[in-house]
Order: structure tokens, then sequence, then C-alpha cells
């Protein structure tokens, strides 16, 4: 009993689960993206391998936010001070706040980097029938990504300030 | 092999050249583009070598003629940005010179890493000796190249060097101060720094389009639709400080606001569907404020390269007690700068060409127009001399 009271009033545990949804979220996410581009990266170059290079910079488009979730995860652990090794006790109300703040970037970037892997993956159409316009496609997912960024700074300006 | 390849497709260009020619049995007519600085050039060595009538002419009103971009060594890199959105038409100027400083402060700013940008610049300079790309390709490999010293510029700016490498292997003896701030530190600071810059590139954008309206004589377009924007943004920017500046930018906002609201809509005679229509124009302000909040991925992607950098120095450290570990954090930085540079190049890339893209081509730029394609001595294995 004393164990569970010993967690759940402490803040730490509160913020260790935001950091962990922002990078298990946001992770899951770009995995998805990346996976739905990459399979139509395979159908194109199998019908032309040399535009291996140009699928691969398409595909790595939706894996940003997976980074965006490990950053904030990083600047949360910073905070509480686990990287550095002196965690101390933390009010439950903090915690709860840093949870609060890892938010944005969790659901944003689950759903966008699943998005954007869509995007990418139609851009890779463009890609095949029109490799000459290629650059088009990328913008075409890079305009998904910019909610990701939004929420990136969302999160990321709400851990600093609190 | 490589030079039957070669000759090969310039026979396959002459007889595509053929197709296009009208011609009898001993005669034939060529029809084409020349750039203007060759025309003269051109007719008299041909007149030289064979019996024949050249004649030159201007293109006409409702031609499209193809584009060849002309630009100084430095700017030509930036060319790249331009060619992959699309040429300028004929109704357009050359982006390429306003693109330039932009581009290279953005991805500086989005890399900012003095080390990272040194690697950058050594790797591009080897590529640019062994195999001398050309074409779009040169263009990007020397942009990356340019981008570097971006890089290595707001490194130094920023304090960044490997990240926190100094700091976090002397235990927070040694540190390099940045020579402005660390963005790490003061993100706000950042945050207004880098909307600040988007305030900058867009008004640039906008002065752009009323050089093209003035240029076509269209000077009602100029005041009414770009200037009165002008006017509004500055004005609105002016309040922020306060005081005297602020009342002088309540001024200039509200006389922007009315022009907008009178002259939006100048082309409609009945005067309630003016206003309408004018008040329709008003709501593009928030066009306008999402533009600038587009440019807070200048602190995203600067923060995104600073954290990643400092996540590897941290977990090397943490291993670099003993010599095994050592080997270990060295290894683990060498294969994570790669990783990091490599992702975060092209997240650098991709987001600087979307605020040109987006942001500033929106502003004053159509694009359109059809690339100038000389013909003859198309190969890709040799390359030929010039004459």
């Amino acid at each position: 009993m004393d164990v569970i009271k010993d967690v759940l009033f402490d803040g730490n545990a509160y913020a260790l689960l935001g950091s962990a949804l922002a990078a298990l979220l946001a992770g899951t996410g770009s995995a998805k993206g990346v996976g739905i581009a990459g399979e139509a990266a395979a159908g194109v170059v199998s019908e032309d391998p040399s535009k291996f290079g140009k699928t691969l910079i398409l595909q790595a488009l939706p894996g940003t936010q997976g980074i965006y979730g490990l950053l904030v995860a990083f600047i949360i652990w910073n905070k509480i001070g686990l990287l550095a090794g002196n965690m101390q006790p933390m009010e439950v109300q903090k915690g709860i706040l840093l949870l609060a703040a890892a938010l944005p970037i969790a659901v944003v970037g689950l759903l966008s980097a699943i998005a954007q892997g869509k995007a990418a993956a139609a851009g890779m159409g463009i890609l095949a029938r029109r490799p000459e316009e290629f650059s088009k496609a990328v913008i075409y997912a890079v305009m998904v990504e910019t909610y990701a960024v939004l929420a990136l700074l969302a999160s990321f300006l709400m851990v600093v300030w609190l | 092999m490589e030079t039957l390849f070669d000759l090969l497709s310039i026979e396959k260009e002459k007889k595509a050249a053929r197709l296009l020619l009208s011609d009898t049995q001993k005669t034939f007519a060529v029809e084409g583009w020349v750039p203007r600085t060759c025309s003269e050039d051109m007719k008299k060595r041909i007149e030289e070598e064979f019996i024949c009538h050249i004649e030159i002419r201007e293109p006409g009103e409702d031609e499209q003629p193809p584009v060849l971009l002309s630009n100084p060594a430095l700017v030509q890199p930036f060319e790249a940005v331009t060619q992959m959105y699309s040429l300028p038409s004929r109704s357009d100027i050359d982006p390429n010179p306003l693109i330039a400083p932009f581009f290279f402060l953005f991805f500086g700013i989005m890399m900012a890493d003095a080390v990272y940008g040194t690697l950058m610049c050594i790797a591009t300079a080897i590529a640019i000796k062994k195999w001398a790309p050309e074409g779009l390709s040169g263009k990007i490999v020397r942009l990356i190249f340019l981008g570097g010293i971006s890089t290595i510029i707001w490194g130094v700016v920023f304090g960044s060097w490997f990240g926190d490498l100094p700091k976090v292997l002397s235990g927070g003896q040694f540190i390099i101060r940045p020579l402005w701030f660390n963005p790490m530190e003061n993100a706000v600071l950042m945050l207004v720094f880098s909307l600040g810059l988007g305030v900058i590139h867009i008004l640039t954008g906008l002065f752009a389009r009323a050089a093209i309206l003035i240029r076509n004589k269209d000077y009602a377009g100029a005041v009414f639709d770009v200037f009165s924007w002008v006017l509004l943004l500055i004005g609105l920017l002016m309040l922020i400080p306060g005081g005297v500046t602020g009342q002088v930018g309540q001024y200039m906002a509200i006389a922007g606001t009315g022009t907008i609201l009178l002259f939006a809509g100048r082309k409609h005679k009945n005067p309630v569907k003016r206003i309408l229509s004018g008040l329709a124009g008003l709501y593009s302000i928030s066009g306008y404020l999402s533009d600038i909040l587009s440019y807070a991925r200048l602190l995203a992607l600067g923060l995104a390269t600073g954290v990643i950098s400092s996540i590897i120095n941290t977990m090397g450290a943490m291993f670099a007690k003993s010599v095994p570990g050592v080997l270990f954090f060295i290894f683990l930085l060498a294969f994570g700068t790669v990783f990091n540079i490599a992702l975060n190049a092209l997240g650098a890339f991709v987001h600087t060409s979307r605020l040109q893209y987006i942001e500033f081509f929106g502003k004053f730029y159509e694009g359109g127009g059809r690339a100038f394609v000389p013909f003859g001595g198309k190969t890709r294995y040799i390359r030929m001399n010039n004459n």
C-alpha cells in the first residue's frame, strides 16, 4: 500500500508518464508513417531502382515526429533531474502539469506522422510518373509537418516555462 | 561502352531535332530560341561557315520564351530552390537574388552548430572536388556547402560546438560562451527572433510584389493591395513596444485597415459590394498571422539539432568512464553525428524551401516558365570542353 502511495503522490511519476507518452505516441506515429511511405516507395523502386535515393528522402519525412517526441521527453527528464541523477520528490500538481505539457506532441505527433506518411506515399506516385516534379511531393508532405512543429513548440514552451 | 552511349545519345538528339525542322530536298528552315547575350555571336559564326539567311527578333507579346537564369556565382546554387518549384514566367522577376540571403540565413539557424557546419563544408568540398557535379545536383551540393558556412556562423552565435559536448566532457567546467545567446536556455527570445525574421521575409516578398506591379504600371494595385498591408503589418508591430512608437503604429494600422476596407474591392461599382469585398480582403490578416507563426519552425528545428546532439553527448558521457567506455563513446559520437547531420540537414533543407515556396513566393511569385534547353552536347559520361 505504501509503495502505491509513494508512487501516486510523487509528481515524478506523472512527469515520467508524460515523457513516456511523448516518446511513445509520437514514435508510434512516426514508425507507422515511415512504414506507409516505405510500402509505396518499394513499389516505385521495383519499377526504377535509380529512384531509391529520392524515395528515401520522401520516406524519411514522417520520421521527425518521433524525434520531436523524444526531444520533449528529454527536456522533461532534464527538468525533473533524471539525467543528472538527482531526482528530487516533486509535488503531484507539478507532475501533472508536466504530463499535460507533454500531451500536444504526443497526440499531434501520433496523428500527424500517420497523415504525413499517407501524403508521402501519395507523393511516391508523383515520383513514379513525373520525377521532375519530385520537390512538389516533398512540399505536400511538409505541409502536414507544420502542425507537428506547432505541437512541439507548445509542449516545449510549456515544459520550459513550468 | 560509356563513350558509345554518349555518342549514340548525341546522334539520337540530332535525329530528334530533324523532326522539328521544315525541310525540302535542298533547303531547310530552323526556328529556335537563343539567349540575347549570344545571339549576335551565333549569327556571325554560322554565317562564316554556311550559306544561309539568319533573322533575329525579340519575342512577341503573346509568346512565352524559355527561361535561362543568369546570376552571380554566389547566387547560382540557390537557383536549385527555384528550379525545384517552378521557373519564372514572363510576368515574374527572377526570385533567386531575393531567396539567396534568406535561404542562407534560415538553413544555418535550423542547423546551428559550428562543428557540424565544418563537417558539412568538408564533405561537400570533397564531393565537389572529386565528382565535379553539374546541373541541379551540382547546385544542391554547393547549396549545402554554403549552408554549412551559415551553420558554422550560427553555431558560434548560439554557442553550439557538437551541441554541448565541451560542457558534458569537462563536467560543466569548460563552456564555450555563445556570441549572442543560447536558444536552449532562452527559448522565448529565440521564438521572437524567429518570428521577427519571418516578418522581414514576408515584407520583402510584399515589396517584390509592389515592384512587379509598378513595373507593369499598376500603381493603384501597388498602393492599395500592397502598401496598405505593409502599413498595417508594420503598424501592428509598432504597437508591441508601446509609447510614442505604439501611438504612431496605431495610426498606421488604422490607415492601412481603412485603405484595405475602402479599396480592396475597388473593381465593384456598387458601394455595398465594394465594402463587403473590402471586408473579405481584410480577412487575409489571418493568412499573414499564420504565415508569421510558421517561422516558429526556425526555433523548433534548431532545438531538434541541439537536443539530439545533447542526447548523444549525455548517453556517451555515461559510458566514458573506462577505456572501452571511451572507445564506445567515440563510436557513438561518430555514428550519432552522421545521423544527426543527415537527418537535420534534410529537415533544414525541406523546411527552408517550404518557407520560400509557401510564405515567400505566395506574396509575389507565380512561376510556370519552361527551361531553356540548348541543342547538343547532352552526355552522361564525357564532358566536352567549350569550343
